[in-house]
């Protein structure tokens, strides 16, 4: 089973795709779980690494990065279908880039990432989760590998 | 010149950013013409010409290197340029696409210059 990543790849896999696309920045690591109330995205990914990513953020960031993701100025005509499909695609994006950081000798195929509105039970122990912050909102990531 | 454009990603969100991206690039674009996966966009293709398609890999029905393995075995969809625009940067996956056929190959998250350049690269543009 591979290492989980250190808290600064998790940080330099977040920061390249919120600020190369998403034009928010990432912040410093903040303690605590994955926000209330927050828009969560699980990716399984497999290929040379078996396992889940996911990703949740406050529904005040979501809103937010989906505007700015769909160059739409007003946030409030974006609808909850566009904010889960951009919390999706950013999911796809850090995983991606996150895999990728963690060595290049492997391929990986990764699923299409599962929406979850509601809070969901948090993962099994192992599950490797940090928190950020994003300045009007944060950010959870959390990665967790198949045992081999 | 103007191109035609073919843009296959399951994610709507996606396609909607790389039409802006490439639409305030500069890129001369005559049309876009949009897949949600590789079945749609052979359909697309066999029914309608376009200069350049850019395909994301992970696609639901076909995926990107089904794809291109179906355009590989086209007569006439063969030498249709292809820009494979994903999220995987390993070097097993770009090779293997490149091996496939791929002109170019272009990894999310991308600077919007970085588009414009590959497509330009890929279309032998020269940028005035």
């Amino acid at each position: 089973m591979p290492e989980p990543p250190a808290c600064e790849t998790l940080a330099d896999a977040l920061r390249e795709v919120f600020e190369t696309m998403l034009f928010t920045c990432v912040y410093a690591e903040i303690p605590g779980g994955k926000p209330p109330g927050s828009i969560e995205a699980r990716l399984p990914f497999g290929g040379g690494r078996n396992g889940e990513f996911r990703l949740a953020i406050s529904p005040e960031a979501a809103r937010s990065i989906a505007a700015g993701f769909l160059g739409e100025e007003d946030e409030n005509q974006i609808g909850e279908a566009q904010i889960g499909d951009v919390v999706c695609e950013v999911t796809n994006m850090v995983c991606g880039s996150l895999l990728s950081r963690m060595g290049t000798d492997l391929a990986f195929d990764l699923q299409p990432p599962r929406l979850t509105w509601q809070d969901a039970e948090d993962g099994p122990c192992g599950c490797t989760a940090r928190t950020f912050d994003l300045g009007n909102g944060s950010v959870t990531v959390g990665i967790q590998f198949e045992q081999s | 010149m103007a191109f035609r454009v073919l843009i296959a990603d399951d994610s709507p969100a996606m396609r909607l950013v790389i039409r802006r991206v490439i639409q305030l690039s500069g890129f001369a674009v005559d049309s876009f013409v949009e897949a949600a996966d590789g079945e749609q966009a052979l359909c697309v293709l066999r029914r309608q010409a376009v200069d350049v398609v850019l395909t994301d890999i992970n696609m639901p029905n076909m995926n990107g290197e089904q794809l291109m393995i179906a355009l590989q075995t086209d007569g006439k969809l063969k030498t249709l340029p292809v820009v494979v625009v994903s999220t995987d940067a390993t070097r097993h996956r770009i090779d293997r696409m490149l091996d496939l056929g791929a002109r170019g190959y272009i990894t999310k998250p991308f600077q919007p210059e970085a588009l414009r350049e590959e497509l330009e690269r890929v279309l032998g543009v020269t940028h005035a």
